[in-house]
């Protein structure tokens, strides 16, 4: 058990961060990205045994991560959340610092993209190699550039003129 | 000018949360035990219900084997249900699919959405009609040893709870069912062409 806890430890300490980004990015909620977050290292937890001898960990972490955002398809509650999230944001605002804002900003322009787009993308911020990306996606690396490309452009489109308000 | 290289650099200058991988460790494994313990209170619930039955079966001497056969129907119910809750526990368990990928894994989901639509539906009138034939076969001995007007009372109040459900209550959670399967579908169609290869 000790050793469950320790290598479950260690994956945590590795992975946790990247995850939940991903799962911001997907929801564009903090708290809802937490439980996400949760709900996918439970789900790690309860198969450890399986990411033993497993070659990339973080491959299979990221898979059962996409996957669990993809079951958490609660569309209405999601709206609601963004528009309570862009209310917090504005009552907030002073609180915020300009760097802080920026990133808030940013999630708001991640969660105007498709989902797989959300998805994707993330992981490019977040600096995984493309091949991981397309092993993670399932989606073949020739096609998987052609959609980044697009993705960053159209982020990069909503991210300035969002910023102009 | 915004290009992306600066989408870069503010998203990596974000502050990480505040992740305790100890606090995670722990409302995981609270979370596991109330599970379980939901699980086991339901498991006891159902193995009393067919405790009592089969007491009863055992201490009472009915004489017609109506009743004996709807009280074999009511056991059957009982752990019909049983069944069912174990086998969702373990469906919830078993997380093989989890590890597929994106595609793979939104097919599996409508599969299962599908599977759990069909068996919601199928399950709750198989129920409700085998609870109401056993109710009425209950009554069959009832008629015989005790007074017209309790039987009939009996009766009228078991004939009007399988209509509220089959009339009423089916249609409409069949209604919610259909509803939240569709919506579940359309999402799940417009995931796989966002994941399918153009």
């Amino acid at each position: 058990m000790v050793n469950k806890d320790q290598l479950f430890q260690e994956i945590f300490k590795a992975n946790s961060k990247k995850i939940y980004h991903l799962c911001y990015g997907y929801t564009g909620d903090s708290e809802l990205a937490n439980d996400l977050m949760q709900e996918t290292f439970l789900k790690v937890w309860q198969n450890l045994e399986k990411f033993r001898n497993q070659a990339m960990i973080s491959t299979w972490i990221y898979r059962i991560a996409v996957n669990t955002c993809l079951s958490h398809l609660r569309v209405e509650k999601r709206q609601v959340k963004e528009e309570l999230t862009e209310q917090i944001i504005e009552t907030k605002a002073e609180d915020f610092s300009e760097k802080n804002e920026q990133v808030a900003l940013l999630y708001r322009c991640i969660a105007k993209l498709e989902e797989n787009e959300r998805i994707i993308i993330t992981m490019v911020l977040d600096e995984l190699p493309y091949a991981e990306i397309a092993e993670i996606s399932g989606i073949s690396e020739g096609n998987l550039r052609v959609k980044i490309h697009r993705i960053k452009q159209k982020l990069t489109e909503l991210y300035k003129k969002h910023e102009r308000f | 000018m915004k290009d992306f290289d600066v989408i870069k650099n503010i998203w990596q200058a974000q502050q990480d949360p505040a992740l305790s991988q100890e606090e995670v460790l722990k409302r995981m494994k609270r979370s596991r035990n109330r599970l379980a313990n939901r699980l086991l209170l339901e498991v006891v619930l159902m193995s009393f219900c067919i405790a009592l039955l089969s007491y009863a079966w055992y201490m009472i001497p009915f004489r017609m084997w109506t009743t004996h056969l709807s009280l074999l129907i009511f056991m059957a119910c009982s752990l019909f249900v049983l069944f069912a809750q174990l086998s969702a526990y373990r469906r919830i368990h078993h997380q093989q699919e989890l590890l597929s990928t994106p595609q793979e894994y939104i097919i599996q989901l409508k599969k299962f959405q599908q599977e759990r639509y069909q068996l919601n539906t199928q399950k709750y009138l198989v129920y409700t009609l085998f609870l109401g034939l056993g109710l009425l076969l209950f009554f069959v001995e009832i008629f015989f040893v005790s007074s017209i007007l309790l039987t009939v009372v009996g009766l009228g109040i078991s004939i009007a709870w399988i209509i509220l459900c089959y009339f009423w209550l089916m249609k409409k959670y069949v209604r919610k069912e259909e509803s939240y399967l569709n919506e579940m579908i359309q999402n799940l169609e417009r995931l796989s062409e966002q994941f399918n290869e153009e």
